[in-house]
């Protein structure tokens, strides 16, 4: 099984690769640090996408409220700096993560009878609860201001990682001879571009391997999955951690790069963009959003941005976005890279089905040793999964 | 006794909101998430009519006609195509959400406006002095919910939308046009979004935003009284509305905790009772 199943990864593991080494090398060929910095964010963005893309794209419990995972875990990292300022950026960023966790089983215990609107409803309101009590304890998050002067990136013990990555791609006398804010807007890009890829291989390794195949099977038929002996409960909840640890850590990231952290990563806005990202990108599929989250971003922060028209009206930017996913949503309603994807994947794709059928089939084998009318339940789940 | 006044007032004007919100999900099954815009539409479309020169009633009368006319632009340029596409509504219905926001920041900015109301200045109620224009808003929330209910149960109109809500394609079988009276569904919720945003205005804020607590307030209604029923809806409001005042009045700056106990709603109803008050158990 797990032959087949890896010429599926190789596709998307190629891509990713490709991408990389690409941005790896970049600097080398692009002396443009506006384009740098704007990257540094993207990155963030893009693991914002894939960690959306784990709870929602695999097991179907599409989250409305993803900025309450960014924006937690940006706060986590934004008080620490204002009240601990021992606490070293790397002891932030992994406090961002435990606290954004720990939201997770917050919000995705109560998440885990509910569907659809039920669902979008709950989460919606779980990041504007957040919001709101960003607001009611202001004399310690700021409020509308937020907090400025957070330890930055340079700082950490990551910092010496981009700060080694950049004397070797771009030479040691070469970072020497920067400004310190050059020589920053080096260092975030490269301790966030490898943050990120070690995020995307391992959501790729857990999605498209055996768990991957089980979250699947969840958003198929989740009465079928638990027929098959899947432990429903622990998966959902475990993915709903994992996206929110993940969402923590990037948007602690986010903070420590951007220096300052505020409301507007709490804001339904940013929850929406990142689910605007997952649509055009293709949902379930973690490169797909990946890739989107490059696109959206640069055009948003490099070619938008300069727009005159949308430097006057900012508001403009998200706004053209929603159009432009509404259209989507109508038109080609599995994002745009899928189709694309699909023909790289086709035959792979086709025995991955297979595999899910047959994972079914081998599970509802156990189970029939203690319940034998589980056989019609795996008929139902091997169906959907054939058209994949 | 300030809470019980305040709070029948209040009640009046979310339940009209929440009836169209149900409305719209009972007969067309579509969970709405632009139906809070429509609100905010319904006062800025006032406030423009208004900066015009028009008459009050006018105003008042092109912000639910705007509000309408958005309705039926969202039900056949968006609802229409992604018909029982459930995730795929909610995202359309969210963004289009951000994009009336964004619109309206576009051309009026990001700043409060202020409404002209229809009465000025106070009125003492059982001994409690309120904004006249609140009492305005309340009395005018539900003569119009108390008229909807009438029409829903006493016409053939109001059949026709029953049996659509009950099932859709029987309705087909006894000559009803499914598609149509959604259509008509869509619209006048939209109208009562519109309705509750232009009266609520002239006491409330007028901003880009103000489409977002509505819409959560009218989502926790909806779900406290028990999706589909609207008898638990109008329940549900008056719930909301009494402890939404509750709150502003006991806790000192309690404005900010408004927001936050309607999530608390939500999410308390959904984990011990998804049904709703009056809901039957919600088949899955």
């Amino acid at each position: 099984m797990s032959g087949l199943l890896r010429r599926l990864v190789t596709v998307n593991v190629v891509v990713l690769l490709v991408m990389l080494v690409v941005l790896l090398l970049l600097p080398t060929y692009v002396s443009n640090r506006a384009l740098l910095s704007v990257l540094a964010i993207a990155n963030c963005y893009v693991m914002f996408a894939a960690s959306w893309d784990v709870l929602s794209g695999f097991t179907g419990q599409v989250n409305f409220g993803h900025a309450a995972f960014i924006g937690g875990g940006g706060f986590v990292v934004g008080l620490l700096s204002k009240y601990q300022e021992g606490v070293p950026a790397l002891g932030q960023l992994a406090s961002a993560t435990v606290g954004a966790a720990l939201l997770g089983v917050l919000i995705g215990v109560p998440c885990l009878r509910l569907k659809g609107p039920y669902l979008a409803l709950a989460t919606l309101s779980a990041a504007s609860a957040l919001l709101q009590l960003s607001f009611v304890f202001k004399a310690q998050t700021g409020g509308e201001e937020g907090i400025s002067g957070v330890t930055r990136l340079t700082e950490s013990g990551l910092g010496g990682i981009g700060e080694g990555l950049t004397r070797l791609f771009m030479g040691a006398a070469f970072y020497d001879g920067l400004r310190p804010l050059a020589q920053s807007t080096y260092v975030n890009y490269y301790v966030t571009l490898v943050v990120m890829a070690l995020v995307l291989l391992g959501l790729l390794r857990l999605g498209y391997g055996r768990r991957g195949l089980v979250l699947r099977s969840i958003q198929q038929d989740e009465l079928a999955a638990e027929a098959a002996g899947v432990p429903v409960v622990r998966y959902k909840l475990g993915a709903f951690v994992l996206s929110g640890a993940l969402a923590g850590l990037a948007g602690g990231l986010l903070v420590q790069v951007r220096g300052s952290v505020g409301i507007d990563l709490l804001f339904i806005d940013l929850s929406l963009l990142i689910i605007i990202i997952a649509a055009v990108g293709g949902v379930g599929t973690i490169i797909g959003p990946a890739i989107a989250a490059y696109v959206v971003m640069l055009l948003q922060l490099f070619y938008l941005d300069k727009v005159r028209f949308f430097q006057e009206n900012p508001e403009l930017k998200l706004g053209a976005f929603s159009l432009f996913v509404i259209v989507l949503l109508i038109v080609q309603p599995r994002g745009l890279l899928p189709p694309v994807m699909k023909r790289l994947n086709a035959p792979a794709a086709r025995r991955n089905a297979l595999t899910l059928a047959a994972v079914s089939a081998a599970g509802a084998g156990q189970a029939s040793t203690t319940s034998s009318d589980v056989e019609p339940a795996t008929g139902t789940d091997t169906e959907p999964a054939a058209r994949g | 006794m300030d809470v019980l006044v305040q709070g029948a007032l209040t009640s009046a004007t979310l339940a009209l909101v929440a009836l169209g919100f149900s409305l719209v999900y009972g007969v067309a099954r579509i969970v709405n998430l632009t139906h809070g815009s429509f609100y905010l539409i319904g006062a800025y479309a006032a406030y423009a009519a208004g900066q015009a020169g028009a008459p009050l009633l006018l105003a008042v009368l092109t912000g639910v006609g705007a509000a309408a006319l958005g309705g039926l632009l969202l039900y056949v340029l968006v609802l229409q195509r992604l018909e029982h596409q459930e995730v795929a509504l909610l995202i359309a219905t969210l963004s289009a959400a951000v994009l009336v926001d964004s619109v309206v920041r576009y051309f009026y900015g990001a700043q409060d406006r202020r409404l002209a109301s229809f009465a000025d200045g106070a009125t003492t109620i059982f001994g409690v002095q309120v904004l006249s224009s609140r009492v305005v808003a309340g009395v005018v929330a539900a003569i119009t919910i108390v008229v909807v209910l009438s029409v829903l149960r006493f016409t053939p109109v109001g059949r026709m939308v029953r049996a659509v809500a009950e099932d859709g394609e029987a309705a087909v079988l006894v000559g009803i046009r499914p598609r149509r009276v959604m259509l008509a569904v869509v619209v006048v919720g939209s109208a009562l979004a519109g309705l509750a945003g232009v009266m609520a205005a002239p006491y409330g804020v007028v901003n880009p935003t103000m489409w977002l607590l509505p819409l959560t307030q009218a989502f926790a209604i909806v779900i406290l009284g028990g999706l589909g029923s609207l008898n638990g809806t109008i329940l549900a409001a008056v719930v909301v509305g009494f402890l939404d005042r509750f709150v502003a009045f006991t806790f000192s700056g309690g404005e900010i905790y408004v927001g936050l106990i309607t999530i608390a709603v939500i999410l308390t109803t959904l984990v011990v009772r998804p049904s709703g008050l009056l809901g039957q158990a919600v088949a899955r």
